[in-house]
């Protein structure tokens, strides 16, 4: 009799073991499928300000090579730090604007953008003459510009000194470097969207999907807190294109404007092209009540 | 019988407006060290000569002098710039071609006091009317350029009046914009 029930009891365990086992089997199929995309270097990769530069050197050939396995494209991916003494400042003029949206496209480009989306950091609102009502821009325009009592006003990322993006995210994915520049860790961030919603410039992208980008069009000069391809369930935002500006060149968007309207440099340096527009234009920043101390700025000519 | 393909400076402008025009341009006033001006280093009588088809039907560099010994400026009432090809016509303000053009030397323009400078210095030209817009391409806030924010590391390469304003016809002319914003098909309806 003992016997039997010591044979039922174990035959129960059995049961009861193999269910426990398929069942957690079944629970936690979602997060392996999950898994597939995700390296166990990138699970377990520390924050970037974290990162020892041995370890940094191993994240990026990590990026470089799957890079290479996903899209099939040879790039080197960079970190490259602010240069001291530097503070960067953005300036548009919207008398010379013409809203043909060339640095829309150059940003697109630049930045590695999905091609099927049409994605770019610049949105580019038309604006009815003698208003400055964002809430009526129009960024869907499709027809030769600039119109007749239109003005256009690009937007991208004001890199505020006084973020709201920064302070919402909860993960502190996303900090001001020295030289001005609000970045993202794009492996750091969990893709709340919470920033997103805190922009009041609407200068904040989330990827939905990884970008699709031909490995012909894929620009090869990438770097860690700025171009490189940005993985699903990110977020992303303009970086005035830091790993051009960094090394002391001209943003995208600037090279690509045919009419002049951006001025870009160092409000550090007196004698910059951007300050003598500072100090002797008719400036303004969006939104300036928000208290956000954009580093973008708009003018008018007289 | 010659007739014209072209006009001056090779590749014409085309429907993207005139981003684009060859005529020589002239280093700025305030060129910085590090900053290179476009074309500086080319011949303006060149630069400024017709690209023609001869009776053979080949092409053929016909400098201006050639076609205006025998038609001077103070002739062509008509303002026909259409012989220089395109659909060219004259529409900047009131100006007449010897406003800008010096009536006896052709491949050179004409002061308004009186002096006459060479093609490429056109920039000096256009400064005596449009001083605002001078002072700002002077300072950097006017004029679209390429290379190099900081030139302690590297070169800049800027624009001039005439790369981006068809001289004869400034305005820039309306263009379609690019990179539609995604979806703005229904949108835009």
């Amino acid at each position: 009799m003992a016997e039997t029930t010591s044979t039922r009891r174990r035959a129960l365990k059995v049961i009861g073991a193999t269910l426990g086992a398929s069942a957690f089997a079944a629970a936690a199929a979602p997060i392996k499928h999950w898994a597939e995309n995700l390296s166990l270097g990138e699970v377990l990769q520390k924050h970037y300000q974290e990162l020892t530069p041995e370890q940094l050197k191993d994240v990026l050939s990590r990026l470089e090579r799957e890079t290479l396995r996903k899209y099939g494209a040879e790039v080197t991916i960079e970190d490259i730090r602010p240069e001291p003494n530097t503070s960067f400042g953005y300036a548009l003029n919207l008398s010379i604007c013409i809203g043909c949206r060339r640095c829309a496209e150059a940003c697109h480009k630049e930045n590695n953008h999905d091609r099927a989306t049409n994605n770019s950091y610049i949105r580019v609102l038309e604006m009815q003459k003698g208003s400055l009502d964002l809430e009526k821009g129009n960024a869907h325009y499709d027809h030769p510009v600039p119109a007749p009592d239109k003005f256009y006003m690009p937007v991208q990322c004001h890199q505020c000194d006084n973020a709201p993006c920064i302070k919402v995210c909860p993960v502190q994915a996303t900090w001001k470097e020295p030289d001005g520049i609000v970045v993202v860790d794009y492996n750091w961030c969990i893709g709340c969207r919470y920033c997103e919603a805190a922009c009041p410039y609407h200068a904040r992208r989330f990827n939905w999907k990884a970008p699709e980008i031909p490995a012909e069009e894929i620009n090869p000069h990438q770097s860690y807190l700025s171009n490189r391809i940005r993985p699903q369930g990110v977020m992303e935002k303009c970086t005035f294109c830091l790993h051009r500006t960094r090394r002391g060149q001209l943003p995208a968007c600037l090279e690509a404007c045919p009419t002049g309207a951006r001025v870009f440099g160092n409000l550090l340096d007196p004698n910059s092209e951007i300050r003598w527009v500072l100090e002797n234009k008719r400036v303004f920043v969006l939104k300036e009540e928000l208290g956000t101390k954009p580093r973008f700025f708009y003018f008018f000519d007289e | 019988m010659i007739c014209v393909i072209a006009a001056a400076c090779g590749e014409r402008h085309h429907s993207e407006s005139a981003f684009r025009q060859r005529i020589a341009t002239a280093p700025a006033a305030s060129a910085r060290p590090n900053e290179t001006p476009r074309a500086e280093t080319r011949d303006p009588v060149q630069l400024h000569a017709l690209t023609l088809l001869d009776g053979k039907g080949q092409t053929k560099q016909v400098n201006c002098v050639s076609c205006h010994s025998l038609a001077p400026l103070d002739k062509l009432r008509e303002q026909q710039l259409s012989v220089h090809g395109g659909e060219r016509k004259l529409s900047h303000g009131n100006l007449t071609c010897k406003s800008c053009h010096d009536q006896d030397h052709n491949d050179r323009l004409t002061l308004v006091g009186g002096d006459t400078a060479p093609m490429t210095e056109a920039i000096t030209l256009c400064g005596q009317c449009h001083g605002p817009q001078y002072r700002d391409y002077k300072r950097g806030s006017h004029g679209g350029m390429k290379g190099y924010w900081d030139r302690s590391v590297g070169t800049r390469e800027r624009m001039h009046c005439v790369d981006c304003h068809d001289p004869h016809a400034p305005a820039f002319r309306p263009l379609m914009p690019v990179l539609p914003p995604h979806g703005s098909a229904e949108k835009a309806r």
